[in-house]
C-alpha cells in the first residue's frame, strides 16, 4: 500500500495513492464528543439529515438534484459522538461534487420546515429500530458497560424523541460550528490531484477556526456481571451482545495480546474456537464473533460477542459459549493456534493490497488514532513479536466469564427465567 | 449507443496446454477445459499479492421440486465438511475448515436461484491449497444422515434468522403466489419443513447430478499469469470426468397472470408491511437494466417517488425494494415498512395511485440520475477481485459473459418513456402482486 499521512494544526490527512482506478473516495471523521448530554445526542440523529437538506442557494431538492446528477454518494452519519462523513465518485465527477460538500459545510440551512420533517423521520426510524434485536441488545451492553455522560451511553428512544422539538436551528448551527472548528481526520483514496482537491476544499473550510476549549467525558463503568433481557416477540431468534467494559487504551502494551486473544474465540471466519464449537460442532447458531470495540488512544473500549440462538436453546447454548470463555480463560491458547491466527493476521493485511475500499478504512482508523505512518508499521509488526505468554496473561487478566454482561433482545418472555437461572450460575 | 463487441481474436498467448480459447470480455479471457467442458476465466490484477478463486455451479433453488426447497443451499453447506480424501489423510475439520483455521484466507459460498458459488481470495501462496480442495469437493464430499444432521441445524437457524424479519417472511408468501408452476417461486433458504424433512440421498441425487466440469466455471483473479493459473487449474481439474447423463433441467413456462393476486401473513408484534410485487425480464437484458433503473427511481434514495412521497411525509418509516439478476423472468419487490397509525390498505392504495399517475415529465431527471448513480456503482465493484468475481458470478449464471460489458451500457441505453411505459405496465391490476404483513398485537 503507497500511502502517507500529513499532520495540520486542524486536521490530518492520510492519503492512499492509486493509478487509474477512475473512482475516488474520501473519508472524514469529526469528534464532537462532550457529555453526551440528551439535547447533544438527539442533535446528532438530526444533523446528518439536515446537512443534505439544502445549502447555499439550493433548497434540499436542488441540492439532491445537483448531487444525484453526478452520479455520486455524499454520506453523513454519527457514531457514538463521532461524525462520519464519506464521498464516493467517479474520479470525472469529483471536482463538481467537491465543490457541493463545500458548499452544504459552508452554507447549510437547517430551516424549520426541514428539521419539522428530519424529526419525523427519525422518529419512525427510531421506533422500527426498537423491534431490531441486535441493535437493542447492543445498545443495552453499550449501556451497562458506561455511564451516562460517555458517548457510548444511549438515551430511550422515548426520551430523544421528545428532544426532538427542541432541535432547533439555533442548536444545529451551535453543532455545525463546532464541527467546522473540531479536529479533522481525513482519508483519501485517489489520485495527486484529487488530493490536492481534497486538501484545498479542507483548508479552506477550517480557516480560522478556533478549537472549542470543552470538557470532555469518558465515562467507563467498572467490569460487573449484569443480564439485560428486552422481550421482541416477533422475532424468531434471541441476538445477543456478550461483553464486558475493558479498562484499555490502544497504545497499552496488552491492547495487542488482548486482540490477539479474541481473534482466537471469535475471529470472523470459520476458524476461531467459537465458530468451531458453537456453529460447526453443537449446530446452535449461523454466527458467533468476538471482537473488541471502540477503543481508541484515548478511551477505553469493550468486548463484543455476537450472535443469536433459537429460544428453545437458548440456555444450552449460553452455556456452551460460557463454556468456552471459561476454557479459554483457564488454559489459554495453545501454541498450535497462537501460530495459525500469527498466520491469518498477516494474510488478513496482504488482502489489504486488493481493495482500494478497505485500504482507505484501514489508513482512515489508524490516522483517526493519531498514528503517524511509521508508528503504523510498529503496530503492524507487534503480530511478529508478540508471545503466547503475553496472550495468555491478558486473557486471563481480562476475560473472566463471571464479570460477563449478558445482553439479549427476542422473544425472551418464555425463557427468562431460564436465562436469569443460567446467570446466577455464572456470575 | 453502439455496444463494444468482445473481443474474440485468439493469438499465440492464448494457446495453452489442455485449453481451447473461447474469447476476451473486458481483460477476462475465457476458456474451454477440453479434457471436461470445465469452462475456467482468468483475469490478470498486478501487483496486489492476492489470488481470488470462485466456481460457480449452475445449479440453484430453480432446480428443486416441491417437498426438496432448500436443497441446493444445504448442499452448499455440506461442501465445508470432510471429504473421502480429508478422511483419509487424517484432517478432522475438512481442507476447507482447515484453510480457514490456518490462513487468513476468505472463505464462504452462496447460492441463489440459478446457481451456487464458492469462493476463496487470499495471498497467493495459498492458491494451489484453494484449487486442490475445489476440485475435490467438486467429487467427494460425504452425504450421509451423519454429517448432515447436525448441519442441517446450522441451516435451520440461518432460516429463522432470515424468517423473523417481517419483509423476508412476507416476500415468501408473496413468491409462492407470485410463481405457480415456475421454481422461482420459493425462496432459495426454502421452506422450515422440507429443511427438516430431506435427506442425505436427495442431497446427494443433487450432488451428482449437477456438480460436475460441463456445469461449472473456475474463475480465478489475481497477481499471476495466465499460464501459472490455467496450470494450476489444469492439474486440478482435467482428470475430473462428466456423468454420462445430461445434467437435470426443470423447463418450465409460468402461465400468464390474470388478474391481482394477493398475499396476507399475521404475526404478532412486528412492524406491518406493503409489497408491492411485479415481474421483470431476465438478465442480463436491455428490459432488465431498464427494471433496475425503474426501481431505482421508485425507491433510490431520498429524491425517489416513494421516499418523497411516503417516509418524508411520516406515513412510511422504511422503503426496501429488490431486482435479481436471474436468467429468467422473475419477480421483484418492493417493501414500505408503515409507521404507526397507519394500515396497509390505506398505504397499498396510496402507493399505487402515486405510482400510476406518474407523467413523462416527471421520471425524466429522476431516470438520468438512477443511470448515473448505477454506473458509478458499477465502477466501484470493479476496484477489488471479490466484487468481480461476484459480478462475473451473475453474468456465468445467466449464460452470458458478455454481461459484464454490457450492463453498464445497457444501464445507459434506458429512456425514461422505457421506464414509463414498464412502470405502467408493472403496477397494472392485472400484473401485480400484492402483500401485507401486519403486525397483529397478540
Amino acid at each position: 500500500m503507497n500511502y502517507h499521512i500529513t499532520k495540520k494544526s486542524a486536521y490530518s490527512l492520510g492519503i492512499v495513492k492509486t493509478k487509474s482506478t477512475g473512482v475516488v473516495v474520501v473519508k472524514i471523521a469529526i469528534d464532537i464528543h462532550r457529555d453526551n448530554s440528551l439535547s447533544d445526542q438527539a442533535a446528532y440523529l438530526i444533523y446528518p439529515d439536515a446537512l443534505f437538506a439544502g445549502a447555499g442557494k439550493y433548497d434540499r431538492a436542488a441540492f439532491l438534484n445537483e448531487l444525484g446528477l453526478l452520479g455520486s454518494s455524499f454520506d453523513a452519519s454519527f457514531t457514538d459522538g463521532k461524525l462520519h462523513l464519506e464521498i464516493q465518485s467517479s474520479k470525472e465527477a469529483f471536482p463538481k461534487l467537491l465543490k457541493l460538500v463545500t458548499i452544504a459545510l459552508e452554507e447549510p440551512q437547517f430551516t424549520a420546515s426541514e428539521l419539522k420533517r428530519i424529526s419525523t423521520t427519525i422518529t419512525n426510524k427510531l421506533k422500527q429500530a426498537q423491534k431490531k434485536g441486535a441493535y437493542v441488545a447492543k445498545r443495552e451492553l453499550k449501556n451497562a458497560c458506561y455511564a451516562a455522560g460517555d458517548r457510548r451511553h444511549t438515551a430511550s428512544h422515548v426520551s430523544l424523541i421528545k428532544k426532538f422539538s427542541d432541535t432547533d436551528k439555533k442548536t444545529l448551527s451551535s453543532l455545525h460550528e463546532r464541527v467546522l472548528a473540531k479536529p479533522w481526520t481525513v482519508t483519501i483514496g485517489g489520485e495527486t490531484g484529487d488530493v490536492e482537491l481534497v486538501e484545498k476544499m479542507v483548508a479552506k473550510l477550517k480557516q480560522g477556526k478556533e478549537v472549542p476549549d470543552e470538557k470532555v467525558i469518558h465515562a467507563q463503568l467498572p467490569t460487573k456481571s449484569a443480564l439485560k433481557l428486552q422481550d421482541i416477540p416477533s422475532l424468531s431468534n434471541i441476538e445477543y451482545s456478550l461483553g464486558l467494559s475493558l479498562p484499555l487504551y490502544l497504545h497499552d502494551d496488552e491492547y495487542t495480546p488482548l486482540s490477539f486473544a479474541l481473534s482466537v474465540l471469535g475471529y470472523p471466519g470459520f476458524g476461531s474456537r467459537l465458530m468451531q464449537t458453537i456453529r460447526e460442532k453443537e449446530g446452535l447458531t449461523y454466527g458467533i464473533y468476538a471482537s473488541l470495540e471502540s477503543t481508541t488512544a484515548a478511551e477505553k473500549g469493550y468486548v463484543q460477542i455476537r450472535t443469536f440462538f433459537m429460544p428453545s436453546k437458548t440456555v444450552f447454548a449460553l452455556d456452551c459459549t460460557f463454556k468456552q470463555i471459561a476454557k479459554l480463560h483457564k488454559s489459554g491458547i495453545t501454541t498450535k493456534e497462537f501460530d495459525n491466527f500469527k498466520k491469518i493476521l498477516k494474510d488478513k493485511q496482504v488482502l489489504l493490497q486488493d481493495s482500494l475500499l478497505n485500504q482507505v478504512a484501514q489508513l482512515h482508523y489508524y490516522n483517526y488514532n493519531g498514528f503517524t505512518v511509521e508508528e503504523i508499521e510498529v503496530q503492524k509488526n507487534k503480530l511478529d513479536t508478540i508471545t503466547r505468554s503475553e496472550v495468555n496473561k491478558a486473557i486471563k487478566k481480562y476475560l473472566d466469564p463471571k464479570y460477563f454482561v449478558i445482553s439479549g433482545a427476542g422473544p425472551v418472555k418464555a425463557v427468562q427465567k431460564d436465562i436469569q437461572r443460567f446467570m446466577k450460575s455464572v456470575s | 449507443m453502439s455496444k463494444k463487441a468482445p473481443n474474440n481474436k485468439t493469438n499465440s498467448k492464448h494457446k495453452i496446454t489442455g485449453y481451447k480459447h473461447v474469447r476476451n470480455v473486458a481483460g477476462i479471457e475465457e476458456y474451454l477445459m477440453t479434457s471436461n467442458n470445465l469452462r475456467v476465466l482468468y483475469m490478470h490484477r498486478p501487483d496486489t499479492g492476492v489470488v481470488t478463486t470462485n466456481i460457480t455451479y449452475l445449479v440453484g433453488s430453480r432446480d428443486e421440486d416441491r417437498g426438496e426447497t432448500g436443497v441446493a443451499h444445504m448442499l452448499e453447506h455440506m461442501l465445508f465438511k470432510p471429504t473421502t480424501t480429508d478422511v483419509k489423510n487424517g484432517i478432522k475439520a475438512g481442507s476447507a475448515m482447515y484453510l480457514s483455521q490456518t490462513t487468513g484466507t476468505v472463505i464462504n459460498a452462496n447460492t441463489w436461484k440459478d446457481r451456487t458459488t464458492y469462493y476463496f481470495s487470499s495471498s497467493l501462496d495459498n492458491f494451489a491449497e484453494m484449487l486442490r480442495l475445489e476440485a475435490d469437493r467438486m467429487e467427494n464430499v460425504i452425504l450421509t444422515d451423519k454429517e448432515l444432521n447436525p448441519e442441517r441445524e446450522n441451516v435451520l437457524s440461518e432460516h429463522d434468522m432470515y424468517d423473523g424479519q417481517p419483509g423476508f417472511a412476507l416476500e415468501v408468501e408473496m413468491r409462492s403466489i407470485g410463481f405457480v408452476s415456475h421454481p422461482y417461486g420459493h425462496e432459495t433458504i426454502g421452506y422450515r419443513n422440507d429443511i427438516e424433512d430431506y435427506t442425505a440421498e436427495k442431497l446427494e441425487w443433487f450432488y451428482r447430478n449437477y456438480y460436475r466440469p460441463d456445469n461449472a466455471v473456475l474463475m480465478i483473479i489475481g497477481d499471476l499469469s495466465r499460464e501459472e493459473a490455467l496450470a494450476a487449474a489444469s492439474k486440478e481439474f482435467k482428470a475430473i470426468s462428466n456423468p454420462e447423463s445430461e445434467v437435470p433441467r426443470y423447463e418450465v413456462r409460468e402461465p400468464a397472470q390474470q388478474g391481482m393476486r394477493r398475499a396476507l401473513v399475521n404475526r404478532p408484534g412486528g412492524d406491518s408491511v406493503v409489497g408491492l410485487g411485479f415481474r421483470h425480464a431476465g438478465f442480463p437484458s436491455q428490459e432488465w437494466a431498464t427494471a433496475l433503473v425503474m426501481v431505482e427511481v421508485l425507491t433510490g434514495g431520498e429524491e425517489s417517488i416513494l421516499y418523497r412521497e411516503f417516509v418524508d411525509t411520516g406515513r412510511v418509516s422504511g422503503l426496501q425494494a429488490g431486482i435479481e439478476p436471474t436468467s429468467e423472468v422473475n419477480m421483484a419487490s418492493i417493501h414500505l415498512t408503515l409507521a404507526e397509525k397507519e394500515n396497509c390498505l390505506d398505504i397499498e392504495q396510496a402507493v399505487l395511485k402515486a405510482i400510476r399517475s406518474l407523467k413523462l415529465a416527471d421520471i425524466q431527471n429522476l431516470v438520468k440520475k438512477a443511470k448515473a448513480q448505477l454506473v458509478t456503482q458499477e465502477l466501484f465493484s470493479r476496484t477489488e477481485s471479490l466484487h468481480i468475481v461476484q459480478e462475473l458470478t451473475e453474468c456465468v449464471a445467466a449464460g452470458d459473459l458478455s454481461a459484464y460489458v454490457d450492463m453498464i451500457e445497457n444501464i445507459k441505453s434506458v429512456t425514461p418513456k422505457n421506464v414509463l411505459a414498464l412502470l405502467q405496465q408493472s403496477f397494472s391490476d392485472k400484473d401485480i402482486i400484492i402483500g401485507h404483513f401486519v403486525g397483529t398485537d397478540k
